[in-house]
């Protein structure tokens, strides 16, 4: 029988680890090294807490994730990318044991019975709402409702020279403890995840629970008004995806739409992508003989020519795939040689795909795509299987899911406009809490019962 | 229920209210603002209404006007006075006690970290002490590059004789205890870009009227200084002798407090220009109000 003092201390665990994440999605400091720090420290209490309950078959599961994130990590914390961008060392030591804890900690979240994920989900939009109240306020007090629009081709003077970017593409952010200029991009990264508090408004009844309720309405709120007072060509474009992404997963989550279409959508989807990713590969080729023809054929046709050549997101895809296998891309391009051999001519392209070749090279993708497709595979059986709530199911779906549809179009890897310094979307704090996200999903036990139970119903029915 | 409304509205509406303050768009320009190639573009003539002489609504409630005394207001117009043996000014050397470490050359011309300590610009620069002077078009004035270093408009603020007044975000202090001095290094220029007329390098000299503001409670007290600089080179393209760099001791019990700066000159005597009926300009390159607290 736990004693009352047991019990105190595995509640301060619980406080414990709502504190740190409440740190993490707030970016206080924005310092990898303290959430890194923190979440190790909080990984080695969870896990002595919890070790009896493991189950031995679930923690193999886990493993088979949480290899290739640590392979990942590691080639990203070596590669020629994170050598020359000025990372410090103690991070670059910390960052393969920092994303794997950051995973194993949500795995151990889930089998610490005082850990509640609905709250956990309070906590983190709260947070994040706070952040981005503070700098949309602050971005609004600088300039003006919708000036993205307004000043999209102003400039302002910084130490002696013309802004490298318009006023129109600028915003002021929260990083450690003061406002700094970023691109708006990033703004509204964090302005796109926490939009995504209004899902789970579809699921909780506000008679009920109308505290709650207000809260994620409220977080949701200020994500939109973020969103719709800095547009941009670009933040119209992935603030519609984000949008059609919450509406799926609450459709999906109300049983409006059968999991098996959104399957064979998801099928279509990655073949007609896969196809345009080959194409778009061989292009992007310099060096291969055989691909002359295909090039010239696609320069040729405007339609193409526009679609793999000709405009400004495909120069940087372009960029990050020539020379792939090249013993640059093998393991990440060297930061400094980007300005000096490419001038205006290359930088990041906002989508995760991309820019990890560039930051960890082709190993590192490769082992980052293993970790998205375990992740997502197992995020699937959780969705359907688990014994939480729908409301938490469809908050932990959407909120991986939002991060994600964002990193794809719009994230900007060098968000600091007179500060310099560059900012990887695995060091970014939303990131970090899916790799937290995916951990939790892992947890076999409920999946593993629920599967159980529906193997005996099918016997029963056999039987009769 | 529509009590929650108002709870929820009433702080998206201060939030709303502070917007449109704009404080960031104060100074925004389109383009390629003074970067014409044409010269006749490129003059900065804004002045802050407040401190501005030809508005009759301006703020000026005191004005007080004297010339400079070489030797008591130890008054210099050159790094080096002997630029050859890189012997420093005198007055200038009692001013600033870094003068002999520090470097006034053109290879040390250039806003570069690893020039601190090097150059004088770099390390001497305002942005250094006070971040606002990074902001604005006159931070050109303030970013550590002395030197035109082939970046011609770019690198530089051209003025004519009307010149320009600003007012500082935040307002200096003058301490008795340390030597606060104010010093500008510039070029004195015609249109070299108008091909009616030959380049010419010759020697002008007029007066140079530095103001300064004091925020008082009812406006603001204008303290001016004037010096008459004579056989500046004009039109001398670039060499890091041909520049002028001029100073002079601010006493704290005439200037206390500085919130704002004006740039104006007159009594302008160069044959040249009048011969052709050219423009007269002086070109910028940086300024510098040493062992000031800004606050």
């Amino acid at each position: 029988m736990e004693t009352k003092k047991f019990k105190g201390i595995k509640e301060v665990l619980a406080f414990l680890i709502l504190e740190i994440f409440a740190f993490v999605s707030f970016s206080l400091g924005n310092s990898f090294i303290f959430y890194s720090l923190l979440v190790l420290v909080l990984t080695v209490l969870l896990f002595i807490f919890t070790r009896k309950q493991i189950v031995k078959e679930g923690i193999s599961s886990f493993a088979i994730f949480a290899i290739p994130l640590f392979a990942f990590s590691l080639l990203t914390t070596l590669s020629n990318f994170t050598n020359d961008s000025g990372l410090d060392v103690f991070s670059r030591i910390l960052m393969p044991i920092s994303l794997t804890c950051f995973a194993f900690s949500g795995y151990l979240s889930s089998y610490y019975s005082e850990f509640k994920l609905s709250t956990f989900f309070l906590v983190v939009y709260s947070t994040l709402a706070l952040l981005v109240i503070l700098s949309f306020g602050y971005t609004m007090i600088q300039y003006t409702p919708f000036y993205t629009i307004e000043h999209a081709s102003s400039y302002i003077y910084y130490d002696g020279k013309p802004s490298p970017l318009p006023i129109g593409q600028m915003a002021y952010f929260l990083v450690g403890f003061r406002f700094v200029e970023v691109d708006v991009s990033y703004l509204s990264y964090y302005a796109s995840v926490l939009f995504s508090a209004v899902i789970p408004l579809f699921f909780i009844k506000y008679k009920e629970n109308k505290k709650k309720f207000i809260i994620f309405a409220v977080c949701g709120l200020i994500g939109a008004i973020t969103l719709i007072f800095t547009p941009t060509k670009f933040s119209l474009i992935s603030s519609f995806l984000v949008l059609l992404t919450s509406l799926i997963i609450v459709l999906l989550g109300k049983s409006v739409i059968k999991g098996k279409w959104i399957k064979i959508a998801f099928i279509v989807f990655i073949s007609i992508f896969s196809i345009l990713f080959i194409l778009l590969f061989i292009n992007a080729q310099t060096d291969l003989g055989f691909a002359k023809p295909l090039q010239d054929f696609i320069a040729g046709n405007e339609l193409l020519n526009r679609l793999f050549n000709a405009n400004g997101l495909v120069v940087n895809y372009n960029f990050a795939l020539n020379g792939l296998f090249s013993n640059v891309k093998l393991f990440g391009f060297p930061i400094d040689s980007f300005n000096s051999l490419y001038g205006d001519n290359a930088s990041f392209s906002g989508s995760w795909i991309f820019d990890i070749i560039l930051t960890s090279g082709l190993f590192g993708v490769f082992f980052f795509v293993i970790v998205l497709i375990l992740g997502v595979n197992q995020l699937v059986k959780y969705y359907k299987l688990s014994n939480d709530s729908i409301e938490e199911k469809v908050m932990l779906v959407g909120y991986i899911f939002v991060t994600f549809v964002f990193l794809t179009f719009d994230y900007p890897s060098s968000p600091y406009i007179y500060y310099g310094g560059y900012m990887p979307l695995y060091l970014t704090t939303p990131f970090l809490i899916c790799l937290f996200l995916f951990g939790y999903v892992f947890k076999q036990n409920s999946i593993k019962n629920a599967a159980k139970t529906e193997y005996f119903e099918e016997n029963t029915e056999v039987t009769i | 229920m529509r009590k929650i409304k108002l709870k929820l509205l009433l702080p998206l509406v201060g939030l709303l209210s502070v917007t449109s303050c704009g404080y960031g768009l104060n100074e925004i320009y389109k383009g390629n603002a003074y970067n014409s190639p044409v010269f006749d573009e490129n003059y900065y003539r804004i002045w802050n209404k407040d401190i501005d002489p030809s508005n009759s609504d301006n703020k000026i409630v005191g004005y007080q006007s004297r010339r400079l005394d070489v030797e008591r207001d130890l008054v210099f117009t050159n790094y080096y006075s002997d630029l050859t043996n890189k012997v420093v000014n005198p007055y200038f050397s009692l001013l600033e006690e870094k003068a002999d470490e520090l470097a006034y050359t053109k290879d040390y011309a250039d806003n570069k970290e690893e020039l601190i300590g090097v150059g004088y610009g770099p390390t001497m620069k305002m942005s250094r002490f006070e971040e606002s002077f990074k902001y604005g078009y006159l931070s050109k004035l303030f970013d550590g590059q002395m030197f035109c270093n082939g970046n011609f408009q770019l690198a530089r603020v051209q003025i004519d004789e009307n010149g320009f007044g600003t007012l500082f975000d935040k307002e200096g202090v003058l301490n008795e205890e340390e030597s606060p001095y104010f010093a500008l290094n510039f070029k004195s220029s015609v249109d070299y870009t108008n091909l009616d007329h030959p380049v010419k390098s010759h020697l002008s000299s007029f007066d140079l009227k530095i103001s300064f503001y004091l925020r008082t409670t009812d406006g603001f007290r204008r303290q001016t200084y004037v010096h008459s600089l004579s056989d500046i080179p004009t039109n001398f393209g670039e060499g890091y002798g041909i520049y002028t760099f001029f100073g002079f001791r601010l006493n704290p019990s005439e200037v206390s407090r500085i919130q704002g700066i004006s740039i104006e000159y007159e009594n302008v005597n160069d044959e040249y220009t009048k011969n052709y009926g050219l423009d007269h300009s002086l070109m910028l390159y940086e300024m510098f109000l040493v062992d000031i607290n800004w606050n």
